[in-house]
């Protein structure tokens, strides 16, 4: 758990961050967005302690974390950050190994975890394990960034728009990783992002920030469908909001019972792929399966429509 | 018409030959050395004024004849666009050649038992130095070999010059005379050059170094070294060298125990000083550019990955400047090298002394016996540390997508 309380940060006469409180639960992902200049960045660097709070107090599992040196505090939060920031003279490997050295695990616990992290993000050790970052593509060494974050299993990852520099399909494709290794792990994900589609994709929670205020702090659904100022609601954006609503629940929550025949959906789909497939074929209902490649049931027109309608 | 057209049509179907730029010019150095430029001169003793002798009257007509086919064949081998490889064959073989017709003119043309006449190299030999070797330089850059291989190539033509000398195939020439001369004084001051050379440069990074890192990480401090550095940089070489006088020789009498450490108004002690003060500037200037260069994303993620100042600085920073600081490096030994030739007017030994000896004396193949050396242990020094430059070089992936 994190908790923010009342914390500050000016820099000379401009205040940056202005006295925010939030709390982020365990094996939450929240997203903080905002745009440039909202002070989504500083807040972010304030956990980890790259930039120092002017007041306020901010507690990770209950410990202030100005009690330990500041390196010490970095070492145990996973950072990625846009642009990936590998390091252009270590191998893969050597990354990916960066904080497990600082911390001093042997060889062999490192080579494993290295090899355990490729893995995981689909790069063949044999591969890639001793090739430079400048052997790599874009979404590539967007994967070693991350896998460097996690790589000494930090109960906390702070992302800083680590999607940023991709293209749309990798870009998607690194969302879902992210939510996979979220599943698997368990890990507490802050993420600042200026892409609203992006924050409500993946956030179980969505920070909204402007000129260094909270604006609101809700969940997505909460978010779209009462948005606390007008700023928030122009983020959100109305013609988006039926469409954004639906991208975040999974077809999973909103199944009913039925057998149809044709092309199935997965559970694990959005709604919003669910209409689109719908639309794109004409039909009113959809079979679903699961990860077995079993039948479930199926999920009708109907239905998705009544989520897309506001919440009341 | 008819027969025309065959022509025509022959001439398309044979390869073009196309004329290469640099090649026109070196073709036309090489025609005029071979066609109007002495290619040795003689001289009845070592001082009186020389008469330059052609390449036809310095060798019998057997050699002279295949000296020139050797030098035409290079001469258009340069001229048409020709594979880079080639290109620097000829080049080494008509520089070869020439080096050896050279040694070979010697023999011819000094009387029998003529124990004073003298024979050196005249301005066609020169000239075709020139020519050839940057035909060579060019065909080399053009095959953009790798580091190793270059630095192989270097060690494998220094062997054959060397081994041709001891051989004795220039023992006729007026510059081996005056190495036989001073044989054992050749090779002291040799590696009193070196000693100057390397040593300057190596203070000049222990101290340059610690330097850099400080003007990297404290904004006032850089700009006050950095001017100090600019404003030593424009003293001239012979001024700096003599203002070195007063000072030191006051430290040597008033210090104890200064001079027995050698350090005198004159000798090595201030021309190692001078030197040193000149190679700061590209040292640390080299440390702060480098440093600088590091991209603002790696270091925040060493920082963010929980690294402290002094391991970000050992494990990401220094390593990412190292070629950058090299570079400086670079300058400095072949500066270095130069400058070392100047310490001899303060008795600061090193093949200076022949330069200043030979230009006393007239004796303008003493001056070469002290200039040859330089210029080439700058050349290597040159090529050894481009070479290890492009060796660490660190590819970024930006570079690579462009």
């Amino acid at each position: 758990m994190i908790e923010i309380e009342n914390v500050s940060k000016r820099y000379g006469d401009r205040i940056i961050v202005d006295d925010i409180s939030m709390v982020i639960e365990p094996r939450q992902i929240v997203t903080i967005v905002g745009m440039s200049g909202s002070g989504k960045t500083t807040l972010l660097r304030m956990i980890n302690r790259l930039v120092q709070r002017d007041s306020g107090a901010i507690r990770l599992d209950g410990t202030d974390n100005e009690m330990i040196p500041g390196y010490l505090l970095r070492r145990s939060i996973g950072y990625a950050i846009q642009g990936d920031g590998l390091f252009p003279h270590r191998s893969v490997a050597d990354n990916i190994a960066t904080v497990p050295r600082l911390l001093g695990w042997d060889s062999q616990r490192i080579a494993a975890r290295v090899d355990e992290l490729l893995n995981l993000f689909q790069l063949d050790p044999a591969l890639y394990a001793e090739r430079f970052p400048h052997q790599l593509s874009g979404g590539q060494r967007q994967r070693v960034g991350v896998a460097r974050a996690l790589a000494a299993e930090p109960n906390v990852l702070l992302m800083d728009e680590p999607f940023g520099a991709l293209d749309p399909i990798i870009r998607s494709k690194a969302r879902d990783d992210l939510l996979a290794i979220h599943r698997r792990f368990g890990t507490t994900i802050v993420m600042v992002t200026h892409d609203m589609d992006e924050a409500v994709a993946l956030g179980d929670k969505i920070a909204v920030l402007d000129a260094g205020k909270l604006l609101q702090y809700a969940t997505p659904a909460e978010i779209l469908a009462r948005p606390a100022t007008p700023l928030v609601d122009s983020l959100v954006g109305k013609a988006e909001k039926p469409f954004r609503l639906l991208s975040f629940a999974r077809v999973a929550d909103v199944v009913e019972p039925g057998l149809l025949d044709g092309e199935a959906i997965s559970d694990q789909a959005s709604l919003r792929d669910a209409l689109a497939e719908l639309l794109w074929s004409g039909k009113d209902a959809l079979p679903v399966h699961n990860g077995d490649g079993r039948t479930i049931g199926r999920v009708t027109m109907a239905t998705l429509l009544g989520h897309a309608a506001r919440p009341s | 018409m008819a027969a025309l057209a065959g022509l025509m049509q022959r001439r398309d179907a044979m390869p073009r030959l196309r004329v290469d730029k640099l090649g026109v010019l070196l073709a036309m150095l090489a025609a005029y050395a071979l066609a109007a430029a002495p290619f040795v001169t003689f001289r009845a003793n070592r001082i009186v004024p020389g008469d330059g002798v052609s390449l036809w009257d310095a060798l019998p007509l057997g050699w002279a004849v295949i000296g020139a086919i050797v030098i035409i064949a290079g001469a258009l081998v340069a001229l048409i666009r020709t594979p880079p490889h080639l290109r620097l064959t000829a080049g080494f073989v008509v520089l070869v050649c020439v080096f050896l017709l050279a040694g070979m003119a010697g023999g011819t043309l000094i009387p029998e038992g003529d124990k004073l006449a003298r024979i050196s190299p005249a301005s066609g030999f020169w000239l075709f130095v020139l020519a050839f070797a940057l035909l060579a330089t060019d065909g080399l850059s053009r095959l953009a070999l790798r580091p190793l291989l270059r630095v192989t190539l270097l060690a494998l033509v220094l062997a054959v010059v060397v081994g041709a000398l001891a051989l004795g195939a220039w023992d006729k020439l007026s510059i081996m005379s005056e190495y036989r001369n001073r044989a054992d004084s050749f090779w002291a001051e040799g590696a009193m050059h070196l000693k100057l050379a390397f040593g300057s440069m190596a203070a000049a990074v222990v101290v340059g170094v610690p330097l850099g890192l400080l003007c990297h990480r404290v904004q006032p401090a850089r700009n006050a070294i950095l001017t100090a550095l600019n404003t030593i940089q424009t003293i001239p070489s012979m001024a700096m060298f003599g203002l070195m006088i007063a000072p030191l020789g006051w430290i040597a009498v008033n210090v104890p125990g200064a001079s027995a450490l050698g350090i005198r108004g004159i000798g090595a002690a201030p021309a190692f000083i001078a030197l040193f003060l000149y190679s700061l500037l590209p040292v640390v200037a080299n440390t702060v550019a480098g440093l600088a260069g590091v991209s603002l994303v790696v270091r925040d993620a060493a920082r963010g990955m929980g690294m402290t100042w002094v391991q970000k600085l050992v494990r990401v920073e220094l390593p990412l400047a190292f070629p950058v600081m090299l570079t400086g490096i670079r300058i400095v030994l072949v500066q270095n090298i130069g400058l070392v030739t100047i310490a001899a007017l303060i008795g600061g030994g090193g093949y200076g002394v022949f330069v200043f000896q030979g230009i006393g004396q007239m004796a303008m193949d003493l001056v070469l016996l002290g200039a040859i050396p330089t210029v080439v242990l700058a050349f290597c020094a040159a090529i050894v540390l481009d070479a290890l430059i492009e060796a660490a070089w660190v590819p970024t992936a930006q570079e690579d997508e462009s």
